[in-house]
């Protein structure tokens, strides 16, 4: 009779602990964002940040920067240079994912996913003064961005502007949703899109709202302004570009196959100018910014397909190159729009962040035109490729 | 294949969110539905459960007389059970189903409430029917909580959401362990004479009554630790059993009633003396008698 009890309190505990686990395995799966990368003023350092982890790397030497003291390497227990690296577990567990940015020559400003702002010091990687809170409840992910004298943070429900002096509240404007794109500036006007389906133009000394327009979609990206037509590109989740006036209104429109999450590129073709969108359904298109005509329209894989592309498309060269969900580095031939197998590349992890693209022209010490890309995977968080041949130059690991 | 599961949950938050215009509103639609659509389970459980307390006593003679050979105690039991057309894992059958079903909707949830970037990106894709991707990401925020994160990240007023989980659970938890107690004392009394040592509960009942102490604590911990959003579902979900078990012990207890009058010959008297001031149940008595007459 005991043993029977004991059995059944084993079999009931047994299915209560297998829905346990089954529950934090799914908890477990879902991510919150992924990496993202800023260029420092150098042109040839990027501060990488991912979960926990924020390093600085420097692209031409493909290494993890290491840390200054008074400009002397400071040596560690092991009598090795110690790198940049910084640990959310010591700073109350904090988790970076949004894109930080330097202000001053020698300092960092970066977004916690809880909300506060850390001052870090970039030859010593030493966090400078309290973390300052600018969020109070849900998770800040949003990339900073920097316009005059402000440091600009999209939030929950708003668009914050920061003093980039002292780092006191300037203004702030409300959404009805959450701001996961930068500004753009144009003049003394700021436009944004936010997930609550509208774009907003907001005068940039006051923040006074000037107009909002209903994309009719939620729009998670920064929109692409063109000087020539004085107007603005956006994508977004009802899977059209649009294009819209400095007077907040649609001009055109055109139909993707999928949601747009990246920003467009306007890009400079002899005479031309091309608009370059990439979307979540795995196609890349090429249109006429005047009326949003399609030029080309490249699907990277067969369908059905996990080729879903967040990014905004890199151009260069010969190539249009855009990573995707399904792992794969694909480079699609401006001129036919066919994928090319040979430089294609699969890597260890989806790969959503923005490629960084490198001309060695610009840089010195670089050999050849260089493209970063980051993975979600730990092992690929860092690859550097050379541009034009896709061979594989270094790795860096996530910690 | 697990897409199978959650995109067809995601689609239906998202139009309900259209019809309704309120994320809480469309849990709760979303989850009666899906409650009803498992009620033959339910009904398939609670009948499993009472088959195996029916068989009991069966049970336990067959425990006396092969205290000693658990081997052939196993083989009589389960040749028993197939004759009397008994599944002894009837009454896990709708925990299994529910499994799948309850971590599709959890992850639905999650999906549709997006709070973070790659939950949004996992987002596209899954929407089964054009046109709803107008209403991502739906609206997050009810009576000042925002529903993608938890309690404790939320206005105070939110402790209250695990503390109704965990009432609601209990509330469910306990009218099944009812259910079964008391058809379980009817067998009792009705059938077989109790006799020392016959209290030995079936593996079934066992099982709920470890549930109601346990699930209670750990639903109102996962509530605590997952987002709001969640807990609404739970208690949406408890208490639709809740009622679903309620309905369901009336309509046992009217069928047992039924049986028991059609054995004992005397349907009419019985019914009128236990009720005799309800006309609608006198209705229904009658009913009863013309079929117990026919058959």
């Amino acid at each position: 009779m005991t043993d029977r009890r004991i059995s059944y309190r084993r079999q009931s505990t047994g299915f209560l602990l297998l829905l346990s686990f089954l529950l934090v395995g799914c908890v477990g799966q879902m991510g919150t964002s992924w990496p993202s990368l800023t260029l420092l003023e150098d042109g040839r350092t990027i501060v990488f940040a991912h979960e926990q982890t924020l390093k600085l790397v420097d692209v031409v030497e493909g290494e993890t920067v290491t840390i200054l003291e008074d400009g002397d390497p400071v040596i560690n227990e092991d009598g090795e240079p110690q790198q940049w690296l910084i640990n959310g577990g010591d700073y109350d567990g904090a988790e970076f994912f949004g894109a930080p940015i330097q202000i001053e020559e020698q300092s960092l400003l970066v977004p916690v996913a809880d909300g506060r702002l850390m001052q870090i010091e970039i030859p010593s990687a030493r966090v400078v003064s309290e973390p300052i809170t600018v969020q109070a409840r849900g998770n800040l992910t949003t990339d900073l961005a920097q316009s005059g004298n402000q440091i600009l943070v999209g939030l929950q429900n708003e668009l914050l502007a920061i003093d980039s002096e002292n780092l006191e509240r300037d203004w702030s404007i409300e959404t009805d949703h959450a701001v996961w794109a930068e500004p753009i500036r144009v003049d003394n006007t700021l436009y944004f899109a936010s997930l609550d389906h509208f774009m907003y133009a907001v005068d940039a000394e006051t923040g006074q709202e000037q107009w909002r327009l209903d994309l009719e979609g939620a729009a998670t990206a920064t929109p692409a302004y063109d000087a020539n037509l004085e107007q603005f590109y956006i994508g977004t989740f009802n899977s059209e570009v649009l294009a819209i006036s400095r007077a907040g209104e649609i001009v055109n429109r055109f139909a993707t196959d999928g949601w747009v999450w990246g920003e467009p590129l306007l890009i400079d073709e002899g005479d031309e100018t091309k608009l370059y969108v990439a979307d979540l359904s795995g196609f890349v298109y090429k249109l006429n910014p005047q009326d949003l005509s399609p030029v080309e329209e490249w699907p990277v894989a067969a369908r059905p397909t996990d080729a879903a592309i967040r990014m905004t498309p890199t151009v260069f060269g010969e190539y249009v190159v855009v990573g995707s969900r399904d792992q794969r580095l694909y480079y699609i031939d401006r001129e036919d729009g066919n994928v090319n197998e040979n430089l294609t590349r699969t890597l260890d992890g989806e790969i959503l962040t923005d490629i960084l693209h490198f001309s060695a022209d610009d840089i010195d010490g670089l050999e050849e035109d260089l493209l970063v890309v980051s993975t979600m995977s730990d092992r690929e968080a860092l690859v550097g490729f050379t541009a034009n041949t896709g061979e594989r130059i270094w790795t860096i690991r996530q910690r | 294949m697990w897409s199978y599961i959650i995109n067809p949950f995601i689609t239906a938050l998202a139009l309900f969110y259209s019809f309704t215009g309120n994320i809480v509103l469309s849990i709760v639609v979303f989850t009666a539905i899906t409650r009803m659509l498992l009620y033959p389970l339910t009904i398939q459980q609670q009948k499993s459960m009472k088959a195996q307390q029916e068989l009991q006593p069966e049970i336990k003679k067959l425990q006396e007389k092969y205290k000693n050979d658990r081997e052939a105690l196993a083989q009589a039991q389960m040749k028993l059970m197939q004759e009397k057309g008994a599944n002894p894992f009837g009454g896990c059958l709708l925990m299994f189903v529910q499994l799948p079903i309850f971590l599709g909707l959890y992850q639905a949830i999650i999906y549709s409430l997006a709070a973070t970037p790659l939950q949004l990106l996992d987002m596209s894709g899954r929407l089964l029917v054009p046109g709803l991707a107008a209403n991502i990401p739906l609206e997050s925020v009810w009576l000042g909580m925002d529903l993608t994160l938890p309690p404790t990240q939320n206005p105070v007023y939110a402790m209250a959401l695990p503390l109704l989980v965990m009432g609601t659970t209990w509330a469910q938890s306990k009218l099944t362990m009812a259910n079964s107690q008391s058809r379980k004392k009817d067998t009792d009394d009705g059938k077989s004479k109790k006799k020392k040592g016959d209290d030995a509960p079936n593996q079934a009942e066992m099982m709920t009554k470890q549930m109601t102490t346990i699930m209670p604590l750990m639903f109102g911990f996962f509530s605590l630790s997952f987002s709001v959003g969640i807990s609404i579902y739970f208690i949406t979900s408890n208490l639709i059993g809740a009622f679903q078990y309620g309905v369901l012990a009336r309509n046992i207890g009217k069928d047992e009633e039924t049986e028991e009058e059609i054995e004992e010959g005397e349907p009419v008297k019985v019914l009128d003396e236990k009720k005799p001031t309800s006309k609608k149940k006198g209705k229904q008595s009658s009913k009863k008698t013309k079929k117990a007459v026919t058959s």
